[in-house]
């Protein structure tokens, strides 16, 4: 038998361990190495978001004159300063406006415990959409917890790390949440699609909808509290030789505008688990008198 | 070895995280972009470690695995493997040809790709093929092999100033 190349034996055992991950990734022993590698990860992630954040383009450079080039010196540090101080102001004015929107949905929705959240990182594969918040299990976050803005709906965590978070968002493709129709009160399903639109199934043909009509979260299956805005019709795809309708939805939140989220903390997604497995033992039908 | 893991943690773990940050800023299409940390992995590869190369592909999966809503391990095993795909150029007479990193950006991306999807459609991720082939895949592949020019050359000289070759008289 030929000797085995240690790049092939690398290989196989780095394979293994991949696999092995893949297989047993989830599992909660795991829970402690995954925090002791994340934690410095998502510092380095935040402070790349932060620096992100504030970065500016250049200032474009003004046009040359011998005579003037002390002048045009002076005015070009005083616009620079004044362009870095404009810079932070919009900042401000952008964040402002963004805690008012929020603190206003926290205010119509008085029953709920809120804890605001700053997006610092996005899903590393181009194939999925989960967003990355900086906060975690050491801030009392759970998973399973609703995340939303002043706008709507965004999505739910699905994972929490020491200090960071993740969010599967609405429009990722895996995502189904019960929704109904604000007038017609019509009940469905909303997916997500890949490139971040949505789309509700299962509606019945006799329905007639109408592009604007606001779709909302019916609260069905316990995964999100009842009546949060999700988006409104855009399109509607029917049929008359289908049993059922879609209809595209625009979501009320630009996920890619993301900034700062609230995570409703008094809410727990209901486990319908237990009534999915299936009975040991057949029920007996009752007897007929 | 010790040399190459020093190098490549936290610049694999920086990688990750402006895969994360910054480059979800510059998609296309429906998704298409710069894989840096796979572009990293292929380019100190190339530039001779072929082992470090496939060490660097394990631990840069992993830091874009835990940056990802995907199952941990994804993108470890598809960069281990199109990192040992890589490095069976070595000792290659053509090896030092201007066209490899182009060739191996190419073939390395679409694999990776490729792997990633097969990862996620096994691990019963809903996804739509053909908008992922024509909406991520292609571009991705695209802006890679573009990337991979100048970032091969800084590896190339990174990989000589950490692991200068040894000519024996």
């Amino acid at each position: 038998m030929s000797k085995l190349q240690p790049r092939t034996v690398l290989v196989i055992v780095l394979a293994v361990v991949s696999l092995g991950l893949l297989a047993f990734g989830g599992a909660s022993v795991l829970e402690p190495v995954r925090g002791f590698v994340q934690v410095p990860l998502t510092a380095i992630q935040r402070a790349l978001a932060a620096a992100w954040a504030g970065f500016a383009p250049p200032p474009a450079p003004a046009p040359e004159a011998a005579a003037l080039a002390q002048r045009v010196a002076e005015l070009e540090a005083e616009v620079a300063a004044l362009q870095a101080d404009n810079i932070q102001l919009r900042e401000k004015e952008t964040e402002l406006r963004i805690l008012s929107g929020l603190v206003e949905y926290a205010r119509s929705q008085p029953d709920a415990k809120y804890l605001t959240a700053n997006l610092i990182g996005r899903d590393t594969s181009p194939l999925l959409s989960y967003v990355i918040l900086d906060r975690g299990s050491d801030d009392g976050v759970i998973r399973g917890m609703p995340v939303v803005t002043g706008d709507g709906l965004v999505g739910r965590i699905v994972e929490v790390s020491p200090t960071a978070c993740k969010v599967q968002p609405i429009t990722d493709p895996a995502s189904a949440i019960a929704a109904r129709l604000q007038s017609s009160r019509e009940a469905g399903v909303v997916v997500g699609q890949l490139g971040g639109g949505l789309e509700m199934q299962f509606i019945t043909q006799q329905t007639r909808l109408e592009p604007g009509e606001v779709a909302l979260t019916s609260g069905l299956g316990g995964t999100y509290p009842p009546g949060i805005v999700i988006g409104t019709v855009s399109a509607v795809q029917r049929l008359d030789y289908e049993v059922l309708q879609q209809a595209q939805i625009e979501p009320a939140v630009d996920l890619n505008q993301l900034e700062i989220v609230l995570i409703i903390t008094n809410f727990t997604p209901v486990d319908l688990s237990p009534f999915l497995q299936p009975t040991a033992t057949p029920i007996p039908l009752p007897s007929a008198p | 070895m010790t040399r190459t893991l020093l190098t490549g943690l936290p610049l694999l773990a920086v990688a990750a995280a402006l895969q994360s940050v910054v480059l979800p800023h510059y998609r296309v299409l429906s998704g298409g972009g710069l894989d840096l940390v796979l572009v990293l992995t292929l380019s100190w590869t190339l530039a001779g470690d072929w082992q470090g190369g496939i060490l660097w592909g394990f631990l840069g999966g992993l830091f874009l695995d835990l940056l990802s809503g995907g199952p941990l391990g994804m993108s470890a095993l598809a960069l281990v493997l199109v990192s040992y795909l890589a490095s069976l150029t070595e000792g290659q007479f053509w090896r030092s040809h201007l066209l490899l990193p182009l060739a191996a950006s190419l073939f390395g991306s679409v694999g990776y790709h490729l792997a990633v999807l097969l990862i996620l459609t096994f691990a019963g991720y809903a996804l739509d093929w053909g908008r992922s082939l024509t909406g991520v895949l292609l571009p991705s592949v695209l802006i890679n092999t573009l990337a991979i020019l100048p970032i091969y050359q800084v590896m190339r000289g990174l990989h000589g100033l950490i692991a200068p070759e040894v000519v024996k008289r």
